[in-house]
């Protein structure tokens, strides 16, 4: 017995490293055993903290899945009842119908916001768009546009002739939803070469002193600006606008002396009416306080 | 990247229980960082009498420890010593087979293991194998590899011990949930410590006196050769003055700290002493001739058992690195002298300034000073302790797999 079991020594190879290292219960002190049950209350603290940490953790993703179902059932017992759309020109009917909205039983929260809305700004006549659910039962849209401030013809060989609109930026699309006197009112823009680009045109350059030099003479000279039929810019960087009583008005692209050239205009109009001129052939404002004038040769009523 | 390990050494010694916490950073620093101590109980002549009493005091010094420190000890190295500690010297020889004639560390390899292969008693554990310098043909050699030559003869000394007293040292560190990663010979541990390089290499002898014990180590060409353990002590001094001069033991003990002296200072055979010094009722005065006397011719013996011992390799032309003695009795005045007398070679006492500071300095720490060094070496040469897991899983099995 002695042979068998001499302190747990293994008769292979006689080394300590053979000893049994296992620890028997009896052989613990109180000392240790304190030390042990401290140890493994750690160990155990630490198990039941990482458990409840992953409980908690499962119970938020639980409880988050909760609320979105039961948010989504709200959403499908109140569908729907009202489509708000705040636009300026867009028919209300044309956006429903541009979103793919109409006909179709809608479910508030079901609604994919974000892709309505990159779809409806991917019209290049709206600059931005808002959409919001306005729980229960109603979806607000608001559409940002552009503004136009002048037409351009085009020759479509599907389509025939187009009357296009072309904002401050150069930006150029098809008007929906302008009322006819608002595009009546637009001049046309002449000496310009529309590109084709992805389904639409490229943005024209130089528009911007344009729609400046428009906008200050529809605040500064009202009764020049309605007798303006086109904007040419064929000799940009000269603006040359035909019109009604002048029918060629060369402007300088400077445009902070829009307001200057404008007054000149306005009162060289103002002297040759005062003279029972009935039209007059070109005013140049290009040089500054020298305005070259040339009469028409049916000048005189 | 490499963590931190926090060992241990203990040294379960008759007088106390000592426990150094070191941190093992990068695997190449070692920084000490807690000390806990007990005073030893079930402890006789360096073996453990009564586990449950040496289990308490062990366990006690490690908790303190572990409290200063304030980390958890990763695996233990122990000191082992005690009456039972031999050793034999065995050798084996191959034909070094080449044909060019050169060693191979196959044949290194096998006759290393010829040599250590010789058996030994079925009680006996094995506790270190101490290679001596090979030989090849009659030459001594420290790494025979490549080297020209026809026969190649290895030598080690191999202590042993007895395996339940070890399992039992083991199985107290066990009782706290600690691994014993190691089991070292103090001598060994304490000769890492106190000697240099230099004595080490010139072959120097290791003495620790404790208190029921004497282990004791010889270096030779920067290695361990030769190690073993003597069932005498500091205890012995005292238990002999306690029965020469009519004196409790407590009182022989504390003579000897306050008078002891291991060669005779005092040749006045008529100069005296009081015994307790208190000129309370009992105090009497005693020869301090014979205090000396009695603790010369102790020491004395324990010197020449140690020179028996070390057969050839204690002549004073191989310890020309000279003697270093350790361990509480070391302190004893005129030591030095005594050994000198008996081996014929300077003496110096060791100290542990090499590696500690402050309290540690003294050589009564020379023995877990030395056990952490050899942690650190064992840690260096990245060896894994057999049948461990290491990382969280790990230590969550060990902190759970008790009871």
């Amino acid at each position: 017995m002695a042979r068998k079991k001499a302190a747990g020594v293994s008769r292979k190879t006689n080394s300590w490293k053979d000893i049994d290292q296992d620890v028997k219960a009896k052989s613990i002190s109180k000392t240790a055993f304190k030390r042990i049950l401290l140890s493994r209350c750690r160990a155990v603290g630490a198990i039941v903290g990482a458990f409840l940490i992953l409980a908690a953790a499962l119970k938020l993703f639980v409880m988050n899945e909760d609320l979105s179902v039961s948010l989504s059932k709200a959403g499908r017992a109140l569908p729907i009842k009202d489509i708000l759309v705040e636009s300026s020109a867009l028919p209300r009917d044309w956006v429903l119908e541009y979103l793919d909205l109409n006909d179709r039983e809608l479910d508030l929260l079901g609604l994919d916001i974000g892709q309505l809305k990159t779809k409806l700004e991917s019209h290049p006549q709206a600059l931005s768009v808002e959409i919001a659910r306005q729980l229960p039962d109603a979806l607000f849209i608001a559409v940002n546009e552009r503004e136009p401030v002048a037409k351009a013809l085009v020759e479509d060989v599907r389509r025939g002739r187009l009357t296009l609109l072309v904002d401050r930026y150069g930006i150029v699309y098809e008007g929906i939803g302008y009322g006819a006197n608002q595009i009546k009112s637009l001049p046309y823009l002449d000496g310009i070469r529309l590109r084709r680009f992805e389904g639409g045109f490229e943005p024209l350059i130089g528009m911007e002193p344009v729609a400046n030099l428009l906008s200050q003479a529809r605040e500064i000279a009202p009764h020049l600006y309605q007798s303006w039929k086109v904007v040419s810019l064929a000799e940009y960087p000269r603006l040359i606008v035909k019109s009604g009583y002048v029918r060629e008005i060369v402007f300088q692209k400077d445009e902070s002396d829009f307001r200057t050239q404008l007054s000149r205009l306005d009162y060289i109009v103002d002297y040759y009416k005062s003279y029972a001129y009935s039209q007059v052939a070109k005013v140049d404002l290009t040089m500054n306080s020298q305005v070259p004038v040339e009469k028409s040769l049916v000048a005189r009523r | 990247m490499y963590r931190s390990k926090i060992i241990a050494g203990i040294e379960i010694g008759t007088s106390k229980v000592s426990v150094l916490i070191g941190e093992i950073a990068e695997g190449r620093s070692l920084n000490i960082i807690g000390l806990g101590q007990s005073s030893s109980k079930g402890v006789l002549k360096g073996d453990i009498v009564d586990f449950h009493e040496a289990s308490d005091c062990t366990h006690a010094a490690i908790l303190s420890a572990e409290e200063q420190a304030g980390v958890k000890i990763d695996g233990v190295y122990l000191a082992v010593g005690g009456s039972d500690i031999e050793g034999f010297s065995s050798e084996a020889s191959v034909n070094v087979t080449s044909d060019s004639n050169r060693v191979t560390n196959e044949e290194i390899e096998q006759v290393s293991g010829l040599a250590k292969a010789r058996e030994i008693a079925e009680d006996r554990v094995v506790i270190h194998h101490l290679r001596r310098p090979y030989r090849l043909d009659n030459r001594s050699v420290d790494t025979p590899l490549n080297m020209e030559g026809d026969r190649l003869e290895a030598n080690y000394w191999t202590v042993h011990g007895n395996a339940r007293k070890i399992g039992d040292a083991i199985h107290i560190i066990n009782g706290f949930n600690l691994h014993v990663d190691d089991v070292v010979l103090g001598a060994l541990a304490t000769g890492s410590i106190v000697t240099t390089e230099e004595e080490k290499r010139m072959g120097c002898l290791v003495i620790d006196i404790g208190k029921g014990a004497t282990d004791f180590a010889v270096f030779q060409g920067g290695r361990c050769v030769l190690a073993g353990c003597l069932p005498l002590g500091g205890d012995h001094i005292s238990n002999d003055l306690s029965i020469g001069l009519r004196m409790r033991l407590k009182q022989a003990e504390s003579i000897k700290h306050r008078y002891g002296s291991a060669t005779v200072e005092h040749k006045n055979k008529g100069e005296k002493v009081w015994l307790n010094n208190d000129f309370e009722i009992g105090d009497r005065p005693v020869r301090l001739w014979s205090i000396e006397k009695i603790i010369e011719l102790r020491i004395t013996e324990v010197f020449q058992v140690v020179q028996k011992k070390l057969g050839t390799y204690g002549r004073s032309e191989r310890l020309s690195g000279g003697v270093v003695l350790s361990g509480g009795t070391s302190q004893l005045r005129n030591i030095e002298a005594c050994s000198e007398a008996v081996f014929g070679t300077h003496t110096r006492r060791g100290d542990n300034s090499a590696l500690a500071t402050g309290e540690l300095r003294d050589p009564q720490y020379s023995v877990v000073i030395g056990l952490l060094k050899y942690g650190l070496q064992y840690q260096a040469t990245g060896d894994e302790i057999e049948g461990r897991q290491s990382g969280l899983f790990g230590k969550l099995k060990r902190a759970l797999s008790i009871g």
